[in-house]
C-alpha cells in the first residue's frame, strides 16, 4: 500500500476518579464499558510476529474479546500516555477492564481506567506510564511528565514547538 | 481543541512519547493505526515516529484491517515533506497554550 498522508496523534487526557469505575470524560462518542477480554499483541494477531513477552510493553497491546473482535487500546489513565505499560504484566491472560469504548465515525479504540485479573483479581488504576516514569526519573512527580520528559525537550528543541525548526510562538 | 498542524505539534509529540497510538490520516480521509515503521519493530514512543509526528509523508507498506480499524506495517517512509499544516497562527498552541 502506498498512501500520501499527515502524522497525527490523538490527544486526550484524564482526570481523578473517585473509585475504581470509569468516569465520562466528554469525548464524542464515549461510553462506559466494563467487560473480559484477553490481553494480546495487534502486530502479533495480525501478522504473525511475535516477540517473546509481547515485545517487553514496546508494542502496542489490545483486547481480544469473548465475540472474536479486536479492541485497540489507546489510552490509560495518565495525561497522555498509552495503556501498554499496564497491560503487559496481563499478557496472554484475561482481565476485567473498565473505561471508556469510544466509537468515532473512523474507528473505535478505547481507554483503560481501570483493570483487574479475571474475574476476581484486586482493581488497579490504569496509571503505570508515570509510575514507571517517575521511577526512571529519580522520582519526580509525574503528574507533567510531558512537560519534562527528556526525549520530549530533545524533540522540541530541535523542531520547536510548531514543529517547524526557528518558527517561535508571538511575544505578547 | 484544535488537533491539527503546528499548533498541535508539541501535543502530538506528548502524546507519541507517552506511548499513544500514532496514526496517520490517510488523504483518503481514512485513519491507518502504525504498527511498525521501517525496520524497528517496536511501535510504543518509537523514536522515527516522534521525529515525523504532525508531518505530511508518503508510506510503503503492509496494511491489515480488523474490525473496522486499519492497521498498518510501515516498510518505508518514501518522503518526508515536514510540516505543512499551518494551524498556530488561528489556533495558537493546543492544547494548554506554551
Amino acid at each position: 500500500m502506498k498512501a500520501i498522508a499527515i502524522i497525527v496523534a490523538v490527544a486526550v487526557w484524564a482526570f481523578t476518579p473517585a473509585a475504581f469505575a470509569a468516569e465520562e470524560w466528554g469525548i464524542d462518542g464515549e461510553e462506559k464499558a466494563r467487560f473480559e477480554a484477553k490481553v494480546v499483541d495487534i502486530a502479533c494477531e495480525l501478522s504473525g510476529n511475535c516477540p517473546a513477552n509481547c515485545g517487553n510493553g514496546k508494542r502496542q497491546l489490545g483486547l481480544l474479546r469473548d465475540d472474536g473482535s479486536l479492541l485497540l487500546v489507546a489510552k490509560n489513565f495518565d495525561n497522555f500516555a498509552g495503556a501498554a505499560a499496564d497491560l503487559i504484566g496481563f499478557f496472554g491472560k484475561r482481565i476485567v477492564a473498565d473505561g471508556l469504548l469510544i466509537k468515532t465515525p473512523k474507528m473505535a479504540l478505547f481507554a483503560l481506567q481501570f483493570k483487574r485479573l479475571a474475574p476476581d483479581g484486586k482493581w488497579s488504576r490504569a496509571n503505570q506510564f508515570t509510575k514507571d516514569w517517575s521511577k526512571a526519573n529519580g522520582g519526580k512527580n509525574a503528574a507533567q511528565w510531558f512537560r519534562q520528559d527528556a526525549r520530549v525537550k530533545t524533540e522540541i528543541a530541535a523542531s520547536g514547538v510548531f514543529g517547524i525548526p526557528g518558527l517561535k510562538p508571538d511575544k505578547e | 481543541m484544535y488537533a491539527l498542524g503546528t499548533a498541535h505539534h508539541q501535543c502530538a509529540v506528548w502524546c507519541a512519547a507517552g506511548g499513544i497510538p500514532v496514526s496517520i490520516l490517510g488523504d483518503d480521509g481514512k485513519v491507518y493505526v502504525v504498527l511498525k515503521l521501517e525496520d524497528d519493530g517496536t511501535n510504543v514512543a518509537n523514536p522515527t515516529i516522534l521525529k515525523i509526528q504532525t508531518h505530511k509523508v508518503t508510506v510503503n507498506g503492509d496494511l491489515f484491517e480488523r474490525d473496522g480499524v486499519n492497521y498498518l506495517f510501515v516498510t518505508q517512509v518514501a518522503d518526508d515533506q515536514g510540516i505543512i499544516n499551518l494551524t498556530h497562527a488561528e489556533n495558537g498552541i493546543q492544547p494548554f497554550g506554551e
